[in-house]
């Protein structure tokens, strides 16, 4: 059984600032990177000190997010949490990702409105 | 169909070309809230290339605090006025940075917005000491001096005014802190602070930048665009280095400060403005128009109200706390636990003049801080030209406010600093992280100081 992970969200993307989420997700996967469980929290206010109170509480192994404030990431790091930050994209995308072992720091997954926005602007001149 | 309105429209404007020459980060934002433009200074308060942000939402590349409390794209598309807001964002090298926001809507022909113009502000931040019964304070300028406390008894009254204000004073002084803390303070501060600075442009695009242009006014103006005093309306414009603006624009200047009323190139029809004007410089201003080099007039526009900021050689005990304080706020920003300076070290500080003023004082402690293993910043820890063994700085330049002598210490201490950093390198055989570690550095710091030093790859740590 692999460890948690904690991926820190808005709506149906991953948070771009872990320290303004209202909302985390924790995961399980099995041995095949398969989901055993997956649970989510609604914070009262949004806190990165409080998702990392979770994340100790909750025995995660990595966190998954935006943006995070060298401090936290070094205070994870201290407490043996992995931080995967700088990620972009949605959280089922960046779910697959992780359960490949193919999710890394700064990873993007463009929704089908970027990739649109990027094959218009290819086509104009600047 | 907007979208592709909003992309159509840039091209024409060839604005990237025309935002990269502008020197405040600057993203083009769609009205869909996604990414269409980053200019080269957003890029780099940000760490993301327009190419990687392009599409995506601004919240996620932007991660500005106000986007992401209240997003401002709604209310900015709802006024004519740009919008204006402190925050801060958290950019890849997870660094939080205090910003203040700005944020205007362009239109189409039909008069909705075509795309939104955010400009991103870095403001100096940092940790406020405690102050019980201690120095005084106006945000973020400190001192306890009787040349800074009679400062700051002034300064309330001119925050309350709408009046033109010259902030004098040596370079590093803090007249940039001490022009937006004003803002900041006054009935203003809801409103935009625009800063201009006047040496940093060549005339023609100066002339632009501040007035604005009409469709074409000259090649390449294929649609009006307001210029900075009009994006400052209702707030305050702040115009930097004023002594160096050149003498066909200081009669443009004194023309607007006579009326209010701004002339964009190539128009006829004026616009008038509301806006409060605060200018800086470094430069003797009546030995400058002695020397035929700035108007009388103009100074005479500008001087309704001074302010002198004194060099710090002249603020005594100050130089102490400002020590104290940039050594607090150095230690926490590096993750490092210095507590103070050993007695050799203080007194180099202490006896030396600070050509550079406050900024010297400031970069000399973050060098300090950097190299410092201990708990205490010890003299080998110092910048080279700081050390007994240097010869003394010529202190009759010193005292030539006009000739700021910080340029080659600087150049020196960030010399040795890239040396002990490659030799650092060479001795961890390349790992970043043991390097960092030799250096007493977080990675993410040591990080940062290899790209400033031209180290570092597209790689990330």
């Amino acid at each position: 059984m692999k460890p948690k992970f904690l991926i820190a969200i808005r709506d149906n993307d991953v948070a771009a600032r872990l320290d303004q989420c209202l909302e985390v997700l924790i995961v399980q996967l099995d041995d095949k990177g398969r989901p055993l469980s997956r649970k989510n929290l609604v914070l009262a206010k949004p806190s990165d000190k409080e998702i990392c109170r979770i994340a100790q509480a909750e025995g995660v192994g990595a966190v998954i997010c935006g943006a995070v404030d060298e401090e936290i990431s070094l205070y994870l790091t201290w407490k043996s949490v992995q931080v995967i930050d700088d990620v972009i994209g949605p959280v089922e995308g960046v779910l697959r990702l992780h359960a490949q072992g193919r999710l890394t720091r700064s990873t993007i997954i463009p929704d089908e409105t970027a990739k649109r926005m990027v094959q218009n602007v290819s086509n104009e001149t600047f | 169909m907007r979208l592709w309105k909003g992309i159509h429209h840039m091209a024409a404007l060839g604005a990237d070309t025309l935002l990269d020459k502008l020197p405040f980060a600057t993203a083009v934002i769609t009205p869909g809230r996604r990414v269409l433009f980053l200019n080269r200074a957003m890029e780099a308060l940000t760490g993301f290339s327009r190419d990687e942000a392009l599409g995506l939402r601004c919240d996620c590349v932007l991660r500005c605090s106000v986007c992401l409390d209240d997003c401002p794209l709604a209310a900015a598309g709802n006024q004519d006025k740009p919008l204006s807001l402190e925050g801060d964002v958290i950019n890849r090298d997870r660094r939080r940075l205090p910003v203040r926001l700005s944020l205007s809507a362009v239109p189409d022909d039909t008069g909705a917005p075509a795309f939104y113009l955010e400009t991103l502000e870095e403001r100096p931040g940092g940790i406020r000491p405690a102050l019980e019964g201690g120095p005084m304070s106006f945000s973020r300028i400190i001192g306890r001096s009787p040349a800074m406390e009679r400062l700051f008894e002034t300064l309330p009254a001119v925050a309350q005014t709408d009046s033109s204000l010259l902030i004098t004073g040596e370079t590093g002084t803090g007249k940039d802190v001490l022009a937006e803390a004003i803002h900041q303070a006054s009935p203003r501060s809801k409103g935009p602070f625009i800063k201009v600075n006047c040496g940093a442009l060549p005339e023609s695009l100066l002339e632009s930048e501040l007035f604005g242009h009409r469709k074409g006014a000259f090649t390449g103006a294929v649609k009006d665009k307001p210029g900075r005093i009009q994006l400052a309306e209702g707030g305050t414009l702040f115009l930097t280095e004023v002594g160096d603006l050149p003498l066909p624009l200081q009669v443009k200047l004194l023309s607007f400060l006579d009326d209010r009323v701004v002339y964009p190139l190539g128009g006829t029809s004026g616009v008038v403005t509301n806006v409060r004007l605060i200018a800086a410089t470094h430069h003797d201003l009546e030995a400058a128009v002695a020397a035929g080099r700035f108007r009388q007039d103009l100074m005479f526009r500008l001087n309704v109200i001074r302010l002198h900021l004194p060099p710090l050689r002249d603020r005594g005990v100050d130089v102490r706390l400002l020590l104290d304080h940039f050594l607090n706020v150095c230690s926490a920003q590096l993750g490092k636990n210095v507590l103070g300076l050993d007695e050799r070290a203080l007194a180099t500080l202490m006896g030396h003049p600070y050509p550079g003023n406050v900024r010297e004082l400031r970069n000399i402690v973050e060098y300090a801080c950097t190299m410092c293993r201990g708990e205490q910043i010890t003299a080998s820890d110092l910048p080279a030209y700081l050390k007994p063994q240097a010869p003394a700085p010529d202190e009759a330049r010193a005292a030539e406010p006009e000739q700021p002598q910080h340029g080659a210490p600087q150049a020196d201490y960030a010399e040795l600093e890239r040396g002990r950093m490659l030799k650092a390198l060479l001795e961890a055989g390349g790992r970043k992280g043991k390097a960092a570690q030799a250096l007493g550095l977080s990675r993410t710091t040591f990080w940062r100081k290899l790209k400033s030093h031209g180290f570092a790859g597209e790689k990330k740590p």
